[in-house]
């Protein structure tokens, strides 16, 4: 295993990259959750819980695919000592 | 570790129904000002316990402020929020702040729900970035 700083900021890039899939699928999921429980949404109140609560069981799904990608991320960040991407 | 300090408003909060902690969008915010010290400080009556009483950093050039919580469950009586640690990387200049305060940026008015003291004021400068220690739990009811 290459621990040089260099390896080390390419991987917290390439998790960093994994995170922004996810957060592709999430982010949306999230928004429309929002707007539900702001009562922003054109359904009647029924339909809206109804999708709200399949929208919360999504979001825990994506967020437990998130955990070890975050955990580790944060594991190369200190193992960097916060200094992950080069000053531009 | 910086130490947790709940916020009292987040007490009645809980109990009426304002969170769902499992599935809602926990965010953090920065600020440099403390709570106490602020206008309406958030730290008063249960009213006064949201986002819109905290005087929050520009947050241009940081990344999501969002948290990943993982589990969200009870045991033996005792619950526990575990979130996954958070890494804030700036890609430009970031800060100064001090306080990190933790919100349900899904609910009504962004209730607060509590907030940390890091002692001293943080920057962070482009390509730096400043991970949010949460242990092993951000906090337990029992």
């Amino acid at each position: 295993m290459d621990f040089s700083p260099a390896a080390l900021r390419a991987h917290f890039k390439a998790l960093t990259a994994k995170r922004e899939k996810i957060d592709v699928h999430l982010d949306p999921l999230r928004a429309e959750l929002d707007a539900l429980v702001a009562g922003d949404t054109k359904l009647t109140v029924k339909k809206a819980k109804e999708r709200e609560a399949v929208i919360r069981e999504e979001i825990k799904n994506l967020q437990a695919k998130l955990f070890p990608i975050e955990n580790e991320r944060a594991a190369v960040a200190r193992a960097l000592g916060g200094k992950t991407g080069e000053p531009e | 570790m910086a130490a947790y300090t709940k916020l009292n408003g987040f007490v009645e909060n809980l109990a009426e129904k304002v969170f769902n902690l499992g599935s809602d969008t926990l965010t953090v915010a920065l600020s440099n000002t403390a709570p106490g010290s602020e206008g309406t400080p958030p730290t008063g009556a249960t009213s006064t316990c949201k986002l819109a009483n905290v005087t929050q950093i520009s947050y241009t050039n940081l990344s999501s402020r969002v948290l990943t919580v993982t589990s969200s469950a009870q045991s033996s009586g005792t619950y526990s929020l575990v979130t996954s640690d958070l890494v804030l990387t700036a890609s430009g200049a970031v800060g100064p702040f001090r306080y990190v305060y933790v919100y349900d940026d899904t609910a009504t008015n962004d209730e607060l729900i509590g907030y940390y003291d890091y002692g001293s004021s943080i920057s962070l400068a482009s390509g730096e970035t400043f991970t949010i220690d949460f242990g092993t739990e951000l906090f337990t009811l029992a």
